[in-house]
């Protein structure tokens, strides 16, 4: 690394990594319960529609201040994990993607970012 | 910066050589399926916001045939993730309480939690049928 690098400004990188990190944890402890209720156990009747009615899950995410925090827990990590995740997993498919591509990646996941605080609100 | 950083030419099935490399690529393949999820509960949540209409509609396409295969598929992944996430944990992150915390009370501790979150998120999400 040349003088010049080494002394540039901050860089993005450990805040990036810092994201993947909560996004690996929020994924390995919420999404397991989240996919098996609204990806199966609704879905197949095990568990009834009623559980997720609409006057019930607009009354806790969307009005109730722990219900946004949940929202925002369980989608906004999942997804700067997963883009982290992608976008390095890129390379290892012989893709060497460049800063358009990086700027574009996680650029569409701050939007969905500041998209889900905008709708809980 | 205007560097052309050399990059070492590398077969792309590189990963078929080894067991090892075989597992890292499935594993880092959940990432794809976790994203699409992600967008996928982005999406019932904007469905949320535009009224009951709108949040059945994105029920209903959580119970077409293709959206459960790949919320099995998704949760097969993602369940991948979690053992291997937890597995590598302490050795990514030290704890320490006066002396290291051996590695296996670390994992202990984080299946625990993960169970005790999954069970009450189960338990809350029932507890609408009463």
């Amino acid at each position: 690394m040349s003088m010049t690098q080494a002394k540039s400004a901050r860089h993005i990188e450990p805040l990036l990594w810092s994201l993947f990190g909560a996004g690996g944890m929020a994924i390995a402890f919420l999404m397991p319960a989240v996919i098996l209720i609204v990806g199966l156990l609704v879905p197949m009747g095990i568990l009834p529609a009623e559980v997720l009615s609409y006057e019930r899950l607009s009354a806790f995410f969307l009005e109730s201040w722990f219900g946004r925090l949940c929202a925002f827990v369980i989608i906004v990590p999942a997804l700067w994990g997963s883009i982290h995740r992608v976008y390095h997993g890129m390379h290892d498919l012989q893709i060497h993607a460049g800063t358009g591509i990086k700027v574009f990646c996680y650029g569409s996941v701050l939007v969905l970012t500041i998209a889900t605080v905008a709708l809980v609100l | 910066m205007s560097r052309r950083p050399y990059v070492r030419p590398m077969p792309a099935n590189w990963f078929m050589s080894k067991p090892a490399y075989r597992f890292y690529m499935v594993r880092e393949a959940s990432c794809v399926f976790n994203l699409v999820y992600g967008l996928n509960l982005f999406a019932g949540l904007w469905q949320l916001t535009n009224g009951a209409e709108a949040w059945a509609g994105w029920l209903a396409l959580q119970a077409h045939p293709l959206m459960i295969v790949f919320a099995l598929a998704t949760l097969a992944m993602t369940l991948l993730h979690t053992v291997t996430f937890v597995e590598m944990a302490p050795r990514v992150m030290p704890q320490q309480i006066r002396k290291m915390i051996p590695d296996n009370t670390v994992k202990a501790a984080m299946f625990g939690g993960i169970a005790v979150v999954t069970a009450a998120i189960i338990g809350f999400t029932a507890m609408g049928a009463m």
